[in-house]
């Protein structure tokens, strides 16, 4: 073989593959750059911090609190997670005891009701039936440009909405009551 | 004398544009794969990784308001409830609890809302709440919770059963697992 034949065999074969495996590699890295770099730069890119969302819940059953413990992970209804259940000790100045529960502050049910002569009263329902509990959960969540909270960027909540989340045990329908930086 | 030219190794006649794929090629195609997958599983709800859960036998108790006392007292420990749809199964019987059904009413005496047991009607039936305890194997798995056939069964959640004298919608009221 002469010197012509042995470069020609040495010489790097640059195939299709090769070429499909360099555009696959240098998507990856224009991917890295933007998502670190000039997403933020166009504000795109909102920087997500640990909020704790206080919500109340109105009309439950006295046992329900008993399915629920400090750290149970909240789901929303479609499946997006929206955070981890607080103990009352994060968002409460009442212990335990006082509460009624680990993570609700419980108290008997109320209703404005007719009495009968025209006018409304605020009644409650016996005690060990039903109840209304404040409670709270952490998660990590931004405020857009349009000022509107996002949870993980990818539910929207707003103070006033009721929305159902879940657990492994339980179901809620809870309504948004606060929404405020942890520090 | 035939001289044969021995064919030079590596050397191929007419063979310039295979594709040809080398060790080196399939390392970086499996790195790149593992790493599309990996972002699929962390920025999307689909999950390649996910597991099926894990069975395990609980017990559910489900309440139903305002059912009439006939069909209260037809089931019994023992019976197979069905769901909505009325061929799977969501558990046998395992204890059923009949009480008179109460109404919350105001009473301008107290102040408050007391109960009131629902008087009978014209044919002397008197409505009950109806408590059945069922127990079934279920699928756990952390993010969905419990589910039996498909159904998800959870502390405040609706359950719809079906059993032979009786159907109807009540809540959860209660999930214990069975050790």
């Amino acid at each position: 073989m002469n010197e012509q034949q042995k470069i020609s065999a040495r010489r790097v074969r640059f195939n299709l593959l090769d070429g499909v495996i360099v555009l696959l590699v240098v998507l990856c890295i224009v991917g890295i750059v933007f998502r670190y770099s000039i997403m933020d730069s166009l504000g795109l890119g909102d920087e997500m911090a640990e909020y704790r969302v206080k919500f109340s819940v109105t009309g439950i059953d006295s046992t329900l609190p008993n399915y629920l413990g400090e750290g149970n992970t909240l789901y929303f209804a479609d499946g997006v997670k929206a955070g981890k259940l607080c103990g009352i000790s994060e968002f409460s100045l009442l212990n335990e005891a006082a509460a009624g529960s680990t993570t609700l502050v419980c108290r008997t049910a109320s209703v404005y009701i007719d009495d009968g002569n025209g006018s409304l009263v605020l009644a409650s329902y016996p005690s060990q039936t039903k109840i209304d509990a404040e409670g709270a959960f952490n998660c990590n969540g931004t405020y857009g440009d349009d000022s509107r909270f996002s949870i993980e960027g990818e539910k929207f909540v707003s103070v006033g909405q009721s929305v159902t989340v879940y657990t492994d045990t339980v179901t809620l329908n809870i309504t948004i009551t606060e929404i405020v930086p942890i520090n | 004398m035939q001289y044969i030219k021995p064919k030079k190794r590596g050397h191929d006649d007419g063979d310039a544009r295979s594709v040809r794929i080398n060790i080196v090629d399939i390392a970086l195609i499996i790195v790149l794969v593992f790493l599309v997958l990996v972002a699929i599983e962390y920025f999307t709800s689909f999950s390649f990784f996910g597991n099926a859960g894990s069975s395990q036998t609980i017990e559910y108790t489900v309440e139903f308001d305002g059912v009439s006392s006939a069909m209260a007292n037809s089931i019994a420990v023992g019976d197979t409830a069905l769901g909505s749809v009325g061929t799977q199964s969501l558990g046998t019987v395992s204890s059923v609890k009949i009480e008179p059904q109460v109404k919350y009413i105001y009473d301008p005496a107290s102040g408050g809302i007391v109960q009131r047991a629902l008087p009978a009607d014209a044919a002397g039936n008197t409505p009950v709440k109806l408590c059945v305890t069922l127990q079934v194997k279920a699928t756990y798995k952390a993010g969905a919770g419990y589910t039996v056939n498909g159904n998800r069964i959870s502390v405040g959640s609706p359950v719809n059963l079906s059993f032979d004298g009786f159907s109807g919608g009540g809540s959860c009221v209660s999930i214990y697992g069975v050790y």
